[in-house]
């Protein structure tokens, strides 16, 4: 693999994707993924609208079914069942591209939801711990606002610090900027560098090429439910022969002209 | 003017002992009846979107077939024809409080269902999301929201139920519009103490609805 390169080779294996196939009745959404993810890693997952990114992405943590093939995390494949799912979810912290924060309860309120109510923890030490991590994502004075006060960015980094309140081992990103204003995009994939940067292992399905290039160790090219690159992102978003990546990128930089023609 | 002159007023101080007991029967009615119909609705809401056809099917009937039916033909049906083919034989209140708080659980059921339904599935899905089970997103994440959504209509509820506790009366049931139907029987001032009926009911039924609006807008959560 690749991977020996980045001299990674003895990190485990977090997570691996081996055949995994999803189809909707006829229409096949995932033909066969395979790759895997090692701790300490981040891989970008990019593609073309309807390539399957985000389907592969929720069902690492069951919130999609597969048809076929085999998903592993932490070694063991994923269970079935939804009681031995809500263990593993525990461990995987999710951002999902509109939030989806709890509207009826306080920032603060939001991050201390999962430790005291899945994982038992006193409500002193988790609130702690919430202020600790709002601190981190530079919103530890609007502990006590409800989420429709603050900005799209601002709400998506208290969503990153509420999956962060679970300890998880595996972060994954589902287009967190997508739904964010231009001006609020650099605040959140900030927020994300520097989780990297931390170690956090994470898997992420984004639009954004520039934050790929900068902070994943690795980028993975889905196309109709297909890898079709997979590496280090100098070789995949700039050296790649592959016609087909050469064709979504260039279709990128066509859309993102688009996406920031009307910020004057 | 002639008609205006003749008016006596004095009915309805000299029976408002008689109305008075009318409508702390009429408020005891309503409150037990709503209370029966949120514990049961909710019950019946929650059976019906569970997702286990077993339980969402005879919720389904059941809700179908007492909105279905008109009041009136329920409370009949109750103090009737229940102990007429059955053992069970109601007092003329409970067999009101059974036929409202059928009909009025009905409602409630439906309207519960909706506000579930209407919570985005991201918000199931963030909670599933940080490990939570089912029942348990479904208790601290979906249904708080729904219950905030759904008060204005539950108060519409309230304050029809209200009203149609009046209908009890023809089972016997000495609520408020008993007490004047009977007054207005003996003194045959019918439009004083219609009137005055229907005073009383709208100074019950005003600050009700101004207290479910109050509330509404205390639990109301913007997204």
């Amino acid at each position: 693999m690749s991977m020996l390169a980045n001299g990674e080779a003895l990190a485990p294996d977090i997570l691996v994707f081996d055949g995994v196939v999803k189809s909707y009745g006829e229409a096949p959404v995932l033909q066969g993924v395979s790759f895997s993810v090692k701790a300490g890693e981040v891989v970008c997952v990019v593609g073309p609208s309807g390539s399957g990114k985000s389907t592969l992405l929720r069902c690492v943590n069951g919130l999609e079914k597969f048809t076929a093939g085999r998903i592993l995390f932490e070694g063991a494949e994923l269970p079935t069942s939804e009681r031995s799912l809500a263990q593993i979810r525990q461990r995987i912290g999710m951002v999902f591209q509109h939030f989806e924060l709890f509207p009826h309860m306080t920032v603060l309120g939001n991050v201390v939801e999962g430790p005291v109510q899945v994982l038992g923890e006193s409500k002193a030490s988790a609130r702690a711990r919430g202020l600790e991590l709002l601190a981190k994502v530079g919103l530890e004075s609007k502990q006590h606002e409800r989420p429709a006060n603050l900005s799209g960015g601002q709400q998506q980094r208290v969503a990153i610090a509420r999956a962060l309140a679970m300890r998880p081992d595996l972060m994954l990103f589902d287009e967190a900027t997508s739904a964010l204003d231009p001006q609020m995009v650099g605040e959140v994939l900030g927020v994300m560098k520097q989780l990297a940067d931390d170690g956090m292992t994470m898997l992420i399905v984004t639009h954004e090429m520039g934050f790929a290039k900068r902070v994943a160790d690795r980028v993975v090219v889905l196309d109709q439910g297909q890898v079709i690159a997979s590496g280090p992102p100098s070789d995949v978003l700039e050296n790649s022969a592959n016609p087909r990546v050469r064709e979504f990128l260039q279709q990128v930089r066509w859309d993102g002209a688009e996406a920031e023609a009307p910020r004057t | 003017m002639n008609f205006l002159d003749n008016l006596d007023w004095s009915v309805i101080p000299s029976n408002a002992d008689l109305l008075w007991s009318g409508v702390q029967l009429t408020v005891v009615l309503t409150f037990v009846t709503m209370i029966l119909s949120i514990i049961f609705g909710t019950v019946l809401a929650v059976l019906r979107v569970c997702g286990y056809r077993v339980l969402s099917w005879p919720s389904a009937f059941v809700v179908n077939f007492f909105r279905s039916v008109p009041l009136l033909l329920l409370l009949f049906w109750v103090f009737y024809v229940l102990p007429a083919t059955t053992d069970i034989r109601l007092s003329p209140f409970l067999a009101a409080l059974v036929g409202l708080s059928a009909c009025g659980s009905a409602y409630v059921a439906e309207v519960i269902r909706a506000g579930i339904l209407s919570i985005r599935k991201g918000q199931r899905e963030a909670a599933l999301a940080l490990g939570m089970t089912r029942s348990k997103a479904f208790l601290r994440i979906t249904m708080p929201q729904a219950v905030r959504r759904v008060i204005p209509p539950l108060a519409t509820i309230w304050v029809s139920l209200f009203k149609d506790t009046s209908l009890v009366s023809t089972i016997g049931v000495a609520d408020l519009s008993h007490a004047a139907l009977s007054v207005r029987a003996q003194t045959f001032r019918v439009f004083e103490i219609l009137t005055a009926l229907a005073v009383i009911y709208l100074l019950l039924a005003y600050p009700q609805a101004k207290l479910t609006d109050w509330l509404h807008r205390r639990l109301r959560v913007e997204e």
